[in-house]
């Protein structure tokens, strides 16, 4: 009683007191300032409490994020049981983890703050409370591990922060961007019941450091340590090699000297003195990659269960500080993709067969053990940062991919990264891990397989379901002349994140299919989501009697004369031409023709571009559509529906012989967007490039050709002018993304055995 | 900060000239009501912008310092208190027009450092009931040669082709004569259709780099380009492309 609480609302804090406790119910009563009253539970009460030492709290349910995510997950709380002990003297030797910064007992530190994340299930900003700098004490919430503050690493690529949303004033208007990886923070470790120990000054439990994966949502195991500062020192090594030497926010402070030993040796780029220079770029990619695959295979081993295991202790922890030490520093990182495959076939040569799912007979594991055998590319990363929006398909996906006959590119060969999502998602049946950890012994553990086979079905039959146009509900059979609509509905879909874009563009695209000869009709505003408002207009204060001179009368000298007469201006328009439009001229054909077989044709501009209805909008397209109510025809770059071919001969090629190359050019498209967001310098362009990519594919000459053509039409510079980085940083970036629709990626699965 | 802009590109059929003439005619973007620029001049060719001193900075409306625009086969000026340039990247690359004093450094460094590509069609009508090229597919890519063949037919244009001279035929597509350039079109779709191809009602060729009021049609990121800021007006100034 009478204990002093702050409380933090809405930005504010709030001074109270405990004026008495529940004893039946266990509810304290905390009269604030300003009158109001609130009932708080032992735990709630410790966040708020003065000076008290943080005690006895245990987990709340920051999990349910992961469990969402993917079944796996669930499991994944079940921890093997801890195998190295700490003795006393290496505990002493090191300072307690409460000195650590940021720690809610360190000096200096502030208790209220507040910092934001994004919970991706709920789609919904929450806000935490912020308990340390990088340090979290509570069970999974490694979200709470940044610094306070908005965390752009937390929300998705795009998205926009709003500060005045977030309660933060210090953050102007932010957007993400892709370049930034995900964090890691410092855990304590779980018991066998998947909570996780409370850290308070004198835990003595070992440390764990995770690392979120942004692009898939879930965290990753990165080691597991006997002290909190050599978590901590882990994280700071995992944070740098993540930011690929770029400042990354460390618990310690960055010395040449660590620097150096990571291979960090120049001011800013990965150790590039064997590779130099562009070399030094694409290893980075590389190490990037190696880095989240060595994140994703310690966590599917830190998931295991001892009894499901064959292998000593010692054996087991030597394979561990192989991976960390080979994949996840950058000192040593292997550029050698089979390096990877070989740890990865170590792990599956040891885990007994009734850990494995009932469907992973002796004869698919001996087929995914050939692969690794044989397997020498990482993967594409686009494959890694799959942005289908249904989990389950990107699941099923995969286990397509490694069933494959080889030939194809995406996991047909075998890559790192089909192979590891295989075995993560497919291969270990996590219902029988769940069970061993609940005391099941291995020979009982038929019920769990089955029921693990069930839950395969289920997420099979949506996949199906998805791949038969039941895309947002519209079902219809997946043909080839539908594909395209399917795919522009699914980037539709992913651009615009609207059921309503996705239901346009599909009825939208019959109308094309459907609707060959004669006049086009049919409004727009029947089949698209209504465009919003334009934004008000506001008048800035002019001086009176201004005079502007608009130099040209293009579509932006036309506009900004509007809006200057509009607040008062003498405007006058000077125009070279005997037109108006500049580079909009629209001229018409058939002037001997009779009036309806005229046609107005563009012999400039003729697109509006970004046609999406949710914010922002392109204002153009609003001004088109919206205010002036014209008739505008989406137009595919893509698919069946996007493209006829002709070969070197003349003849069109039809799409099957066409698929292998979009296939391989799609990889390309997908390899140069990692190589530009990650990496591109200035001078890199985009022929150069994509030349080499090309070459890793092995192209025939026809195929090689095709993709030159492709690529050609992308753009209206040669593509040995462009700008790599330039073009795909912002504009040109629409370009490659739109391209790059992952519905090619599913061809496959439609001859898939799942059918 | 612009972000790349989501959704389709979307044809606008009728044409997109119908956007700057409602430009013009001052419709507002809310649709309530429209009030037409009043003045437009067309045919003059600014040949001088000069500015007073210490006006420089955009909107440096001072009093009495007014901007002199020269225009050619004019004796005097037109005089305004600001001119708002929106001439096109192509022709401030070119020099055509002068400024006086000169472009401060770090505009004149973004100038040089964007690239002027350019789009060059040659459009052609058929009678609808000629049309012998896949009606559904809206692009036609042969994997050689100049054109890429955009079928507008498909989108609406019932009986139009348009041929797209890809980006590293410009400059020898652009010598052609008009005719010329069309036959050599006509002669890929003859490779492509054989006997099937007729001849166009009408056609159209454009030469967009040639054209004195545009040097190009299309900004784009040449190698070695850095970002500056910009206060012009264009679609060079902006990510996305309209």
């Amino acid at each position: 009683m009478g204990r002093k609480v702050v409380k933090a609302f809405d930005g504010e804090d709030y001074d109270g007191e405990v004026v008495s406790f529940d004893a039946r119910e266990g509810f304290y009563f905390v009269r604030f300032e300003d009158g109001d009253e609130e009932e708080m539970d032992g735990r709630e009460l410790e966040d708020v409490l003065v000076g008290a030492p943080r005690v006895g709290k245990t987990g709340v349910g920051g999990a349910d994020l992961d469990e969402k995510e993917n079944a796996f997950d669930g499991a994944k709380k079940k921890k093997r049981t801890t195998r190295t002990t700490t003795t006393a003297d290496q505990r002493a030797e090191l300072p307690p983890a409460n000195s650590l910064p940021g720690h809610p007992s360190a000096p200096g530190f502030k208790r209220g703050a507040r910092a934001v994340y994004h919970d991706r299930t709920n789609k919904a900003l929450k806000s935490v409370q912020v308990v340390g700098r990088w340090m979290a004490d509570e069970p999974f919430n490694a979200s709470v591990c940044f610094r306070q503050g908005l965390d752009l690493r937390l929300f998705p690529v795009g998205e926009v922060v709003d500060p005045a949303r977030a309660g933060f004033e210090r953050w102007s208007t932010k957007i993400r961007t892709d370049v930034v990886p995900g964090y890691i923070g410092v855990t304590t470790s779980e018991d066998s019941y998947g909570k996780y120990t409370p850290w308070t000054p004198d835990y003595d439990g070992m440390f764990r450091v995770q690392v979120w994966d942004t692009e898939r949502a879930v965290t990753r195991f990165a080691g597991e340590f006997p002290t909190a500062e050599a978590a901590a020192r882990e994280y700071d090594v995992v944070a740098q090699v993540l930011a690929r030497g770029e400042p990354a926010d460390t618990n310690f402070p960055v010395t040449e000297e660590t620097r150096a030993k990571l291979g960090f040796s120049d001011g800013r780029a990965m150790a590039s003195s064997a590779t130099g220079g562009q070399g030094g770029d694409v290893r980075a990619k590389f190490v990037a990659k190696g880095v989240f695959l060595a994140l994703q295979l310690m966590s599917v081993e830190d998931n295991l269960h001892w009894d499901a295991v064959r292998g000593k202790a010692a054996e087991w922890d030597a394979w561990r500080d192989g991976v960390r030490s080979e994949f996840l520093h950058a000192a040593s990182v292997a550029e050698d993709a089979s390096a990877f495959a070989k740890k990865m076939r170590w792990l599956v040569d040891r885990v007994k067969p009734e850990a494995f799912n009932a469907e992973w007979t002796a004869e698919l594991r001996k087929t995914w053990l050939e692969r690794c055998d044989a397997c020498v590319e990482w993967g594409l990363k686009a494959d890694y940062f799959h942005d289908d929006p249904s989990d389950s398909l990107r699941w099923a996906e995969s286990v397509c991919a490694m069933k494959k006959a080889p030939g194809g590119i995406h996991g047909g060969k075998g890559t790192v990264m089909a192979l590891l999502t295989a075995l993560e998602k497919d291969a270990i049946s996590h219902e029988a891990i769940a069970d061993l950890h609940a005391g099941v012994p291995l020979t009982d553990l038929a019920p769990a397989r089955a029921r693990e086979k069930k839950a395969r079905a289920a997420i099979r039959t949506r996949a199906k379901s998805i791949l038969a146009g039941d895309l947002r509900g519209r079902p219809g059979p997946v043909t080839m002349k539908n594909q395209g609509k399917l795919a522009s509905a699914r980037r539709e879909s992913l651009g615009c994140g609207s059921p309503g874009g996705a239901a346009a563009a599909s009825s939208r695209g019959v109308s094309v299919v459907g609707n060959k000869r004669g006049t086009r009709t049919g409004g727009v505003a029947s089949t698209r989501k209504p465009i919003p408002p334009p934004r008000p207009f506001t008048e800035q204060p002019l001086p009176p009697g201004l005079k502007v001179l608009v130099v040209g009368a293009g579509v932006s000298g036309l506009n900004a004369a509007t809006q200057l007469e509009r607040m008062g201006a003498e405007v006058v328009v000077i125009e070279g031409r005997e037109r108006i439009g500049g580079r909009v001229r629209s001229e018409e054909l058939g002037s001997s023709l009779p009036a309806e077989r005229r046609r107005v044709v563009d012999l400039g501009a003729s697109f509006v571009c970004g046609t999406c209805c949710d914010p922002p909008v392109n204002p153009i397209f609003q001004y088109a559509a919206g205010t002036l109510k014209l008739n505008l025809k989406p137009k595919h770059r893509d698919g069946p529906s996007g493209n006829a071919w002709f070969g070197a001969d003349g003849a069109r090629l039809p799409p099957s012989a066409t698929a292998s190359a979009e296939d391989k050019y799609d990889a390309v498209l997908g390899e140069l967007l990692d190589v530009a967001t990650e990496s591109a310098d200035a001078k890199l362009t985009i022929d150069a490039a994509a030349q080499p990519l090309i070459d890793a594919m092995n192209p025939s000459d026809e195929e090689r050709e095709f993709m030159t053509a492709y690529m050609s039409d992308l753009y209206v510079a040669p593509m040995e002018k462009l700008s790599l980085r330039g073009m795909v940083s912002e504009g040109f970036r629409c370009v490659l993304y739109k391209r790059f629709s992952p519905i090619h990626r599913f061809q496959h699965l439609i001859a898939s055995p799942f059918n | 900060m612009e972000r790349p802009l989501s959704g389709d590109h979307e044809l606008v059929l009728g044409g997109y000239g119908q956007v700057a003439k409602a430009l013009r005619d001052g419709i507002h973007p809310d649709g309530k009501y429209k009030r037409p620029l009043r003045d437009v001049r067309l045919g003059h060719v600014v040949t001088k912008i000069s500015r007073p001193a210490g006006a420089a900075a955009a909107g440096g409306a001072k009093r009495g310092a007014v901007c002199k625009v020269y225009v050619k086969n004019q004796k005097k000026p037109i005089e305004a208190h600001v001119v708002l340039c929106t001439l096109p990247l192509g022709v401030l690359q070119h020099g055509d027009v002068a400024f006086e004093p000169k472009l401060p450094p770090f505009k004149q460094i973004a100038i040089d450092n964007l690239g002027m590509g350019t789009e060059n069609r040659v459009a052609m009508l058929f009678d609808p009931a000629d049309v012998f090229w896949p009606e559904d597919a809206h692009f036609l890519r042969p994997v050689r040669g100049r054109y890429t063949f955009a079928n507008l037919h498909a989108l609406g244009l019932t009986g139009v082709l348009c041929a797209w001279v890809r980006a590293k035929h410009i400059e020898e597509v652009e010598a052609m004569t008009d005719v010329e350039a069309f036959e050599d079109v006509m002669s890929t779709l003859r490779s492509m259709f054989r006997e099937r191809v007729v001849q166009p009602r009408e056609y159209k060729v454009t030469r967009w780099s040639q054209d004195p009021f545009s040097r190009g049609s299309y900004s784009y990121v040449p190698v070695g380009a850095f970002k500056v800021r910009i206060p012009y007006t264009g679609p060079h100034t902006t990510a996305f492309a309209w």
